[in-house]
């Protein structure tokens, strides 16, 4: 069984073969290794990989495994092979994303203006931090989909922006 | 005059704290909450509990009608604020008395005098307290931005009407100042409902240092020493301690000397923080004063075996203070750190999600939590989980606690800073004592989590993989009529 993981930092490719002398385990391209985990109580484990062995702390929610090892805390995820084809697909964003959730304080654009490079678009405010969020290129405001007093999630798109053209290639 | 029930207008760990020297006290408690803290400790711990209502959440805790109104129903005939909502506004002092209700903190006008910021450094300035070079925001634009350009770059701006390190801005670069004024003005209207704010000259690596004040109603006032405070970001503390590493007596006596006489002519009464920008060269300016109790209250109550609670309530009694200058004895260091749920790789950005796993270690250092285990984290109000406190004979001694205590943390869930806390406690410049408000920004690479070893990456993905349900679904063969319908999922 083959699955992408994911520390947040990097991606990994982890297939694990369970036969009944034990199960191995191989990254990426390396070699196959022993690995086993074993419960000891509650939320702690022992997990090892050859001859190397870890005692950690580990709870699972859903897709988010969170681990508790070498004195720091980790939030790990199984990608869903579709998500993962979505995200290599890739598309030339101008989408000015949250990056927190928060409420929007001030509009600074509307549909159909133009802006530039690092133009201020918004004012938004989490937990009394307020944050301008600026164009990430030049392009026309497509749509402004939050209100001045609305609310949002982290990484909801507050703002849809078309990209310009290269004038060159136009 | 001793007060009988008190309500607390607050919530999280302050208001579990002020419960906690209630019940010491024997004294009842009454809390207000928002529906959101339905569940938290506080309202599970206090005597009687009511709820308020507001959208958002924080606005209950801001709206002194309900509050009022509970305090009839609860027959409650004190209130402490704790510290931010309501802490330091005079009109809620003042609509309290007329009601015959104590207050548990200053007079309004002291209130008013030391809560507004410009009114403090003038006052400052007129009694020839030490103050930075500093312009107030008297209404006329034009006048304002000239005023902030004559004190030279670089420059912040900030909120009159409050401190907690809302509204302000560094300013480096001229041409940024309108939109920085603008930028903190907003601030201070969504955070104290006040749009005031004035431009000081910015002092690069100063140490913020501090001095917690105590007078009663008779005259009498101490200082409980200083606490440093340096290590900030987003211009809010996250370790403080005390005393600081880097006074020698002298400078300590004339510090806290300067606090107390501040506090004496400013008629100061109940519990308070004279905070000061101390500069490299080891001249110092006073900052702002904190008419309440603070978040870092802890450290001082280590080191001086007193409950500043416990004290402010006496005070609000009626009651001498027990203790004289002579007769208050410092021992050993203490430190705190701060437990926040944010991003410290995304710029600290709060952070949401549910607290699958949280144990702190409630036997190796004194917690002060509000959270329980299950409990969701919301963009409703401030991110701060919990206040880990220690004590040691030395700092050094304290350091390593802390290091232990933190170790024994674990929070899964919601993004925490408990890993980002504990490199800068391991960090040898924060070893050293070569702390000002600068560190976490100069270390920025230091403090980020190490890379981990193909040993390590190895351990955690076998714990995964091994765990997670999304590895072993698909080892389950399906039926060959099953198989037939094509991509198979189990949940």
């Amino acid at each position: 069984m083959k699955r992408t993981i994911s520390t947040g930092a990097a991606n990994f490719d982890v297939t694990i073969r369970h036969q009944p002398a034990g199960s191995t385990m191989k990254i990426d391209g390396d070699d196959w290794r022993e690995v086993s985990l074993r419960h000891i109580d509650q939320d702690r484990f022992q997990v090892s990989v050859a001859d190397a062995t870890q005692d950690i702390r580990m709870k699972i929610k859903g897709d988010d495994v969170y681990v508790l090892a070498f004195g720091r805390t980790f939030s790990l995820r199984v990608l869903d092979p579709i998500d993962k084809a979505l995200a290599a697909a890739g598309t030339e964003d101008l989408k000015a994303k949250a990056p927190m959730p928060g409420i929007v304080v001030n509009v600074a654009v509307k549909e159909g203006d133009a802006v530039i490079a690092d133009q201020p678009l918004m004012t938004i405010e989490s937990m009394k931090l307020l944050t301008v969020i600026s164009a990430q290129g030049s392009g026309v405001i497509e749509k402004v989909h939050f209100a001045n007093g609305e609310a949002f999630n982290k990484g909801v798109t507050l703002i849809s922006i078309t990209a310009s053209e290269d004038e060159e290639n136009a | 005059m001793a007060i009988k029930k008190v309500l607390i207008a607050n919530r999280g760990e302050i208001a579990v704290r002020i419960i906690r020297t209630l019940k010491k006290m024997g004294v009842a408690s009454v809390i207000v909450y928002h529906a959101v803290d339905r569940k938290s400790l506080a309202v599970r711990m206090a005597d009687e509990a009511i709820e308020l209502a507001g959208d958002p959440p924080v606005a209950a805790y801001l709206d002194m009608h309900q509050i009022i109104a509970a305090c009839h129903q609860s027959g409650a005939d004190a209130v402490h604020p704790g510290y931010g909502f309501l802490s330091e506004n005079a009109n809620f002092v003042r609509r309290l008395n007329e009601k015959g209700i104590t207050f548990i903190g200053p007079p309004a006008e002291v209130i008013e005098l030391m809560g507004n910021k410009v009114r403090a450094r003038a006052f400052c300035l007129e009694n020839g307290f030490p103050i930075a070079p500093s312009a107030i925001d008297e209404g006329d634009d034009t006048d304002f931005v000239a005023a902030a350009r004559g004190i030279g770059m670089p420059l912040l701006i900030k909120a009159a009407a409050g401190g907690g390190g809302k509204g302000m801005q560094i300013v480096r670069d001229e041409r940024n100042i309108q939109k920085s004024i603008e930028l903190a003005r907003q601030e201070a209207e969504r955070s104290f409902g006040d749009r005031l704010v004035y431009a000081e000259r910015y002092i690069e690596r100063p140490r913020h240092i501090e001095v917690q004040v105590l007078a009663d109603h008779h005259g009498n006032i101490v200082h409980l020493g200083e606490r440093e405070c340096s290590i900030q970001r987003r211009f809010q503390k996250i370790i403080e301690e005390a005393p600081s590493p880097v006074l020698d007596k002298n400078q300590r006596e004339a510090m806290c000397k300067t606090a107390v006489s501040i506090a004496k002519s400013a008629n100061y009464i109940n519990a308070g923080t004279v905070e000061f920008i101390y500069t490299p060269k080891g001249d110092f300016y006073f900052l702002e004063m904190n008419t309440r109790i603070q978040v870092e209250h802890p450290v001082t109550e280590m080191t001086t075996g007193i409950d500043l609670i416990e004290q402010q309530i006496c005070v609000a009694q009626g009651e001498k203070l027990s203790m004289t200058q002579d007769g208050v004895e410092f021992s050993g260091h203490s430190i705190e750190a701060r437990l926040y749920a944010e991003d410290p790789e995304n710029g600290f950005a709060p952070a949401t999600g549910s607290l699958l796993v949280y144990d702190l270690p409630n036997d190796a250092a004194r917690v002060e939590n509000g959270f329980r285990e299950g409990q969701t984290i919301t963009s409703a109000f401030d991110p701060m989980l919990a206040k880990i406190v220690v004590h040691g004979k030395n700092r050094a001694e304290a350091i390593q606690s802390l290091l232990e205590a933190l170790a024994n943390s674990t929070i899964f869930g919601v993004q925490s800073n408990r890993d980002f806390l504990i490199n800068v406690l391991q960090h040898p410049e924060f070893e050293n004592g070569a702390t000002d408000t600068g560190f976490i920004t100069d270390h920025q690479m230091d403090l980020a989590p190490a890379a981990l070893d193909v040993d390590q990456i190895a351990l955690l993905m076998a714990a995964t993989a091994l765990a997670a349900k999304a590895f072993n679904d698909a080892n389950l063969k399906p039926p060959s009529v099953l198989a037939r319908m094509g991509e198979w999922r189990n949940s």
